[in-house]
């Protein structure tokens, strides 16, 4: 598989756009020893969506995102990446695949400079293999040189540019989560997973975050699915979005529908309790 | 051309030089600066696993006993009539220092796939099982001498080829290090779930850096079967691989430069010691060896260097990089 | 079948003392989560305590029951106090450091307790006295119980029920399973994490110098690198049982003592060493958790 550029339609994109579902689960089940924590759950993402995945904590939110991501395996369930089946798929076959994650606690390569981190992101980008790192050959030296110029880009997008040697470490807050999102994009996955990205920035940050990811949503032709507890910004955004409480989904629908559905108000505010 | 080839052969003058220089000297410091680059090969091998990929591994004496059996086994009953010319002897080690470390490596990838499953003290303590289990084998093959080991094997190792793939590893550590693979290698160190999240078939990097280090440590254990020209079951016991442990941890874990020097370091400091030994009557090598284990861990627990290099804390002209 | 019925009985005394080591092991994993690699070298330190003592009442000339009482108790308080000092000075600088750092300073205390014995006392084995005159107890057909036999199987089930009863019916016991979920909430209930982490080491190191002497009784030497390969086997049996787990430690000792004591008899002792790490590799392929640990996934 050629690499896919972070930057410019490629191959990849252009089948993914005669595919039109970028997301399909079917009837996914995992359980932890008699606890259900993803029960029979569907959902879908069409290409070039948000959606938005929501409920109350304990969900199981992140569990589908782990699931999805191949880091726990499903007792049961499709899971469809851009209409190619990924069940029993390794974690990094699966960004193959085209779907890319990030973390609720953000997990950076704290010791490497931020430089590093994006390029861990490009790793498919280049193709040299180790004789030509030992021996420095001209190929090697093309292929960082490019390299080098993509995460100029997008460091540049995310406003990252003046970091670009510090460690990742280092960074704000803000700017780690920046950073984590810059690295998913490197992959050149066409579906994203955003796991809670604005928890813990203030309205500012969040807006000017918000902007970002639509704006790469665009710019990239995305599709993404996104948990997140900020229920303005989750109301603003989401073409869609799915509740889950207790591993089952008790809602779907547009975000005004989900307002006004009678089991997400007592799933958020109980049954009988006033907020 | 040149430029490709630049390292390499700024490395063979490097060890030409110290050839020249050690064979003016006496034969007991040609001993001590041969056995101190052995060393430091086995502590640059023992450091792609121990401090690059982030995994411990207390099974480095057992890829360094394969390795020199290997090649002793090749050079002593494959080339049987001995070779005069020192071009010869050179070749015929070479050859065996590869099979050496062909065959340690074959072995590391058998039992990195199983065994790199594992993470932290399980892992330390199934590679010392590893360990013990070579030691057995090496024991019950008689082919090989069984306990009373090898003797005879011609001593051909010189100072040049120590120097030379002592500073050849080195610098394929550093290419690696600063290519994408050694970056994929790193941010699996970092954080294993991101760096596969990103797309680093992490698995298959630390089988890979595990091979390499086992090749690395088999053709040091060829240089050091050649230079004592006898070995035997016990020479490559658990006491073998803590000293290499030690020179790791003491040098820093990840840093290549740390792990070269804190290995001259270890060696050396005993013979100075030797004096002070002698008068007290006590070996005082071990002791001093585990008393720097518990301080460093409690005192610097990131060794000396930490992850860094010696040429990131020197003082330098300005970085040209490509 | 009646040479297999006497090896698999001395196999199960051998698994009683690799089930007193290995709780040494199971025990201080579950406080710390660290796997103590000097254990077997505090067992060895209380191997040539026990040493002193029978020197110390010239037992060597007539045994008697009293005599070896005083040998075990000797030996088990020299190696709770080694415990307690390695703990307050080796690992509780390290306490909140990673885990990885822990297990090397271990690894280094294994290595100083073997090289200043071997200052102490020199490299070669000394010959340990014969405080328990070897005869045979009782005789089934041609299976024989020695009082060895005997000594071994009393001395590993009291303590083995002293530590049971104190693990699950005290204040101290329920402290340290408190530990073992979590240092933090132990400490908020007002448990003094400290305390009970000594208390851990001395119990463990207790019970591996009991272990050191029934060893010594049989074979008859000490050397300063004894400790090396029992506490390896002993840990592998903390392993196979699922570490940190008290009957999984026994379980596992015991399934190892007897495997080990079959292959001696039927193949050579040669492979026998080799078996336990072989154990250990498969225990670990196929579930690490152990016969009873529960595996906890990573939290992501």
């Amino acid at each position: 598989m050629p690499g896919n550029l972070g930057c410019t339609p490629t191959e990849k994109e252009k089948s993914s756009m005669n595919a039109p579902i970028a997301l399909n689960v079917e009837n996914m089940t995992l359980s932890f020893g008699g606890i259900v924590a993803v029960d029979d759950l569907s959902l879908e993402v069409k290409t070039g969506e948000l959606v938005g995945l929501i409920g109350p904590n304990g969900a199981g939110k992140t569990t589908v995102f782990n699931i999805l991501s191949g880091i726990y395996l499903p007792q049961n369930g499709n899971i469809r990446v851009f209409g190619k089946p990924i069940d029993g798929f390794k974690t990094h076959q699966i960004t193959r695949a085209g779907l890319v994650r990030t973390f609720q606690n953000i997990r950076l390569f704290k010791e490497m400079s931020v430089a590093d981190n994006i390029k861990v992101g490009f790793y498919h980008e280049n193709s040299y293999g180790l004789k030509d790192a030992f021996f420095q050959t001209h190929f090697f030296h093309n292929q960082e040189t490019q390299l080098m110029k993509k995460v100029h880009e997008l460091m540049e997008l995310l406003e990252l540019s003046a970091y670009q040697n510090k460690l990742a470490k280092a960074l704000a807050y803000g700017d780690q989560k920046k950073l984590e999102l810059a690295r998913a994009l490197a992959t050149g996955a066409k579906l994203l997973l955003l796991d809670e990205p604005v928890a813990g920035m203030n309205r500012s940050e969040t807006q000017w975050f918000m902007k970002t990811i639509l704006n790469v949503k665009q710019r990239f032709g995305l599709s993404m699915l996104v948990i997140e507890h900020d229920m303005h910004l989750v109301m603003g955004v989401c073409e869609r979005i799915y509740v889950m409480e207790h591993g089952i989904k008790i809602a779907e629908g547009s975000p005004k529908a989900i307002q006004n559905d009678l089991r997400v108000i007592e799933a958020y505010l109980g049954k009988k309790s006033r907020a | 051309m040149i430029n490709k080839i630049k390292g390499w052969i700024v490395i063979t003058a490097i060890a030409v030089g110290l050839q020249m220089m050690v064979t003016r000297i006496s034969g007991y410091f040609e001993d001590i600066l041969v056995l101190a680059g052995i060393n430091a090969i086995l502590a640059v091998s023992l450091n792609w696993v121990n401090g690059l990929s982030g995994q411990f591994s207390l099974g480095q004496a057992g890829f360094m006993a394969i390795g020199a059996y290997a090649s002793s086994y090749v050079s002593m009953f494959v080339f049987h009539s001995p070779n005069h010319s020192i071009w010869g002897q050179q070749g015929v080690l070479i050859f065996s220092l590869l099979v050496g470390g062909g065959v340690s490596g074959l072995v590391g990838y058998l039992i990195g796939i199983p065994v790199l499953r594992l993470k932290g003290d399980y892992l330390a303590i199934a590679t010392l099982g590893f360990l013990e289990i070579v030691k057995v084998v090496l024991y019950n093959v008689q082919c090989v001498g069984g306990a009373e080991g090898l003797a005879g094997i011609p001593q051909t190792t010189t100072p040049f080829l120590v120097f030379f793939i002592l500073g050849g590893s080195v610098l394929i550590t550093y290419r690696f290090l600063h290519s994408r693979h050694g970056r994929a290698l790193i941010s699996i160190r970092e954080n294993e779930v991101a760096a596969a999240s990103l797309g680093i078939p992490t698995t298959f990097y630390k089988v890979q850096v595990f091979v390499v280090s086992a090749v690395l440590a088999g053709m040091a254990g060829g240089l050091f079967a050649h230079y004592l020209s006898y070995i035997n079951p016990s020479s490559f016991g658990i006491m073998m691989t803590l000293e290499i442990v030690i020179m790791v941890v003491l040098g820093g874990m990840g840093s290549t430069s740390g792990s070269v020097l804190a290995a001259f370091f270890l060696t050396i400091l005993p013979e100075a010691l030797r004096p002070v030994q002698h008068w007290t009557g006590i070996d005082l090598r071990m002791v001093l060896y585990a008393l720097i284990l518990i301080f460093v861990m409690i005192m610097r627990p990131q060794g000396i260097l930490g992850c860094r290099e010696i040429w990131d804390v020197l003082p330098r002209k300005k970085k040209n990089h490509p | 079948m009646q040479e297999f019925i006497q090896l698999v009985i001395n196999g199960a005394a051998l698994g009683s003392i690799y089930a007193l080591i290995a709780l040494g092991y199971t025990m201080v994993y579950g406080v710390l989560g660290l796997i103590n690699f000097a254990h077997g070298d505090v067992l060895m330190v209380g191997a040539y305590a026990g040493l002193l003592a029978v020197w110390s009442i010239h037992l060597n000339a007539h045994p008697t029951l009293l005599g070896l009482l005083w040998v075990f108790v000797v030996a088990m308080v020299a190696s709770s106090l080694l415990g307690v000092l390695i703990e307050r000075f080796a690992y509780r600088p390290l306490r909140n450091g990673s885990k990885l750092n822990l297990l090397i300073t271990s690894v280094g205390v294994s290595l100083l307790l073997e090289n200043l014995c071997q200052i102490l006392w020199g490299a070669t084995p000394r010959v340990f006295p014969s405080i328990l005159n070897q005869e045979i107890f009782f005789k089934v057909d041609h299976v024989a119980i020695t009082n060895y036999l005997v000594v071994t199987f009393l001395v590993s089930v009291v303590l083995m029920i002293i530590l049971e009863w104190i693990v699950l019916k005290t204040q101290l016991g329920r402290a340290m399973r408190a530990i073992s979920y979590s240092h933090e909430m132990a400490m908020l209930v007002g448990i003094s994490a400290d305390n009970i982490i000594m208390i851990t080491f001395m119990i463990g190191s207790a019970l591996a110098a009991a272990a050191g002497i029934l060893v010594v009784i049989n074979y008859p030497q000490v050397d300063p690198t004894m400790g090396l390969l029992l506490g390896l086997k002993a840990f592998v049996a903390a392993v196979l049982g699922g570490i940190g787990s008290i009957r999984g430690a026994v379980v596992g000792a015991l399934t190892m003592g007897i495997l080990e004591s079959l292959i001696a008899g039927y193949f050579s002792s040669t492979y026998r060493d080799a078996l336990a790490f072989i154990v250990l590799i498969l225990v670990l392929m196929i579930k690490p958790s152990g016969l009873f640990g529960h595996h906890q996934p990573e939290k992501v």
